[in-house]
């Protein structure tokens, strides 16, 4: 059976969960628990090891979801699933410049580790205080001198949204085909 | 183009290394913000508001709006190398589009010298920013084809400029308070990346450290052992570095140093480093078997999902090894997708 796994990742509460929840045709395998460091303050429950979705062709290939955990403490795991995957979408808030910071890290963290396709997710970008894409990419250390991945704008609660999101980051896989191994 | 918030969430030193690598054209507002310690002593107190002007991400002047207004022909009146008069009607016939110190070096009123002396008097200004424990900030950003002459404050110019990821280094070096970039500051276990061959900047004697362990793999923790440091002056030269644009943090995973804040609660961690996929899908699979046969009795805790009836069957969770893609896959995916829009 072929397959294609992807790994959404980034910051605590950018909407990773939410968006494997979104487009998985099965009911997501979370691990889901309660949050009791400063992840509290954001939401009640955070991701500790990642949020695994599927979606199957009625050809019967699949394609797989997995969300990473956003927190640090947790990135043996960012380690063992970008290993796994052929693509995957950086996904930050656009609201909280609070949490770009730890987008750079996470970014620095995966291009140091693999060159496998990617792009970027900014949620939220309808909220008020919300950064432009452009600025975004600056904090996350992005200048016109190097390759500038794909940022697409996506609400992760939005069957519609997600779906175009994923056909920009198969779009951007299916030009680099040739080089994966 | 404008964007605001806050200095505790995107700090003063983030700003400027932002501004640095999109050569931003603009000016920074800052305004802190009042503290019970001010309003104590003084009930009427306002704090001043800093207007920062950028050209092409270097720093070209700071105007302070407060209760003591500094613009540069009072920095100049103060200092009394010209008297009012002479230098309020030089300032009005200053050309358009010239910075007044430009012109005032031209009328050979005042030295190249005297010019970077006043130019240092605004950075010191700027420097006291970064002691700030919070304030709000804007930075209205002009684009290229709306930049007028009437956009820049020529008056305040001195006609120096630095680029703003040298002020960084230079501010952050001479600051007291880090309490505001306290999280901000690489973590021990990071490495750092050099971004580009050589520092356009005199370093001190650790960041040259700092800049010459970026050459490796080494930890900030290992650094600081092995060069006998303390590890926060490490990292605070590391953020130095950073801020300027020198190097890079690369966080190392804790693959080899398992979490220890990790609750009993939360789920069991890998047997790391030796842990395979295989062995994560036998622990997820053992802990589904746990959730299936003892619910959780914590009702704050959220069960794992996988007592659901249309779960994926556990074999599949991870899979042991990346597999090819082919370009079919990858066109019925889209296809397949496209057909849900």
């Amino acid at each position: 059976m072929e397959r294609l796994q992807i790994a959404l990742t980034g910051p605590v509460g950018a909407g990773k969960t939410s968006f494997v929840r979104t487009i998985s045709e099965i009911e997501v395998v979370d691990t889901e628990r309660l949050a009791t460091d400063e992840t509290a303050l954001l939401k009640s429950t955070t991701t500790v090891a990642f949020d695994f979705g599927r979606l199957t062709l009625d050809s019967g290939q699949v394609l797989y979801l997995y969300g990473t955990p956003g927190q640090f403490r947790f990135d043996f795991m960012w380690e063992i699933l970008i290993d796994q995957v052929q693509a995957y979408i950086l996904l930050i808030d656009a609201h909280r410049p609070e949490n770009f910071h730890a987008a750079r890290k996470i970014f620095n963290f995966m291009r140091q580790r693999t060159q496998t396709p990617m792009i970027i997710g900014l949620t939220h970008t309808d909220c008020e205080g919300a950064w432009e894409a452009e600025n975004i990419a600056l904090a996350l250390g992005l200048t016109e001198q190097l390759h500038q991945p794909a940022i697409v704008p996506v609400n992760a609660d939005n069957p519609q949204s997600v779906v175009q999101c994923l056909i920009v980051l198969l779009e951007e896989l299916m030009s680099v085909t040739a080089d994966l191994v | 183009m404008s964007m605001t918030g806050s200095l505790e969430t995107f700090s003063l030193p983030e700003l400027f290394r932002l501004i640095d690598s999109g050569g931003k054209t603009g000016q920074l507002i800052i305004q802190p913000l009042l503290n019970q310690q001010s309003l104590d002593l003084n009930p009427n107190y306002e704090p001043s508001i800093y207007h920062l002007w950028f050209h092409k991400g270097r720093l070209i002047t700071t105007v302070n709006y407060g209760l003591h207004h500094e613009c540069l022909v009072s920095l100049i009146k103060n200092r009394g190398w010209l008297s009012n008069r002479v230098i309020e009607k030089l300032a009005e016939v200053c050309p358009a589009e010239v910075p007044l110190g430009n012109y005032l070096s031209k009328m050979k009123v005042l030295e190249t010298q005297q010019l970077q002396l006043l130019f240092q008097l605004q950075l010191h200004q700027v420097y006291q920013l970064f002691n700030l424990n919070s304030g709000q900030f804007r930075l209205e950003v002009f684009a290229p084809e709306k930049l007028s002459s009437a956009s820049m404050p020529w008056l305040d110019m001195t006609g120096v400029s630095m680029q703003a990821s040298q002020v960084n280094l230079l501010a952050l070096r001479i600051t007291r308070n880090w309490s505001s970039f306290a999280h901000k500051l690489p973590e021990k276990n990071s490495a750092l990346q050099q971004l580009i061959r050589q520092p356009k900047f005199r370093l001190t004697t650790i960041e040259q450290a700092v800049w010459q362990m970026a050459q490796s793999n080494m930890s900030l923790e290992q650094l600081a052992q092995f060069r006998n440091i303390s590890l926060l002056e490490v990292r605070k030269a590391a953020f130095c570095l950073m801020m300027s644009r020198l190097v890079e943090e690369i966080p190392l995973a804790n693959f080899r140093s398992m979490p220890s804040s990790v609750s009993a609660s939360e789920m069991k961690p890998l047997p790391l480093p030796e842990a395979s996929i295989n062995q994560l899908a036998i622990a997820k699979h053992s802990q589904r078997e746990i959730a299936v046969h003892n619910p959780p009795s914590n009702s704050n805790i959220t069960a794992i999902n996988s007592t659901a009836t249309s779960i994926a069957p556990q074999e599949e969770i991870l899979q042991p090894k990346k597999p090819k893609v082919s370009q079919a896959l990858l066109n019925k995916l889209v296809s397949f997708l496209r057909s849900k829009l």
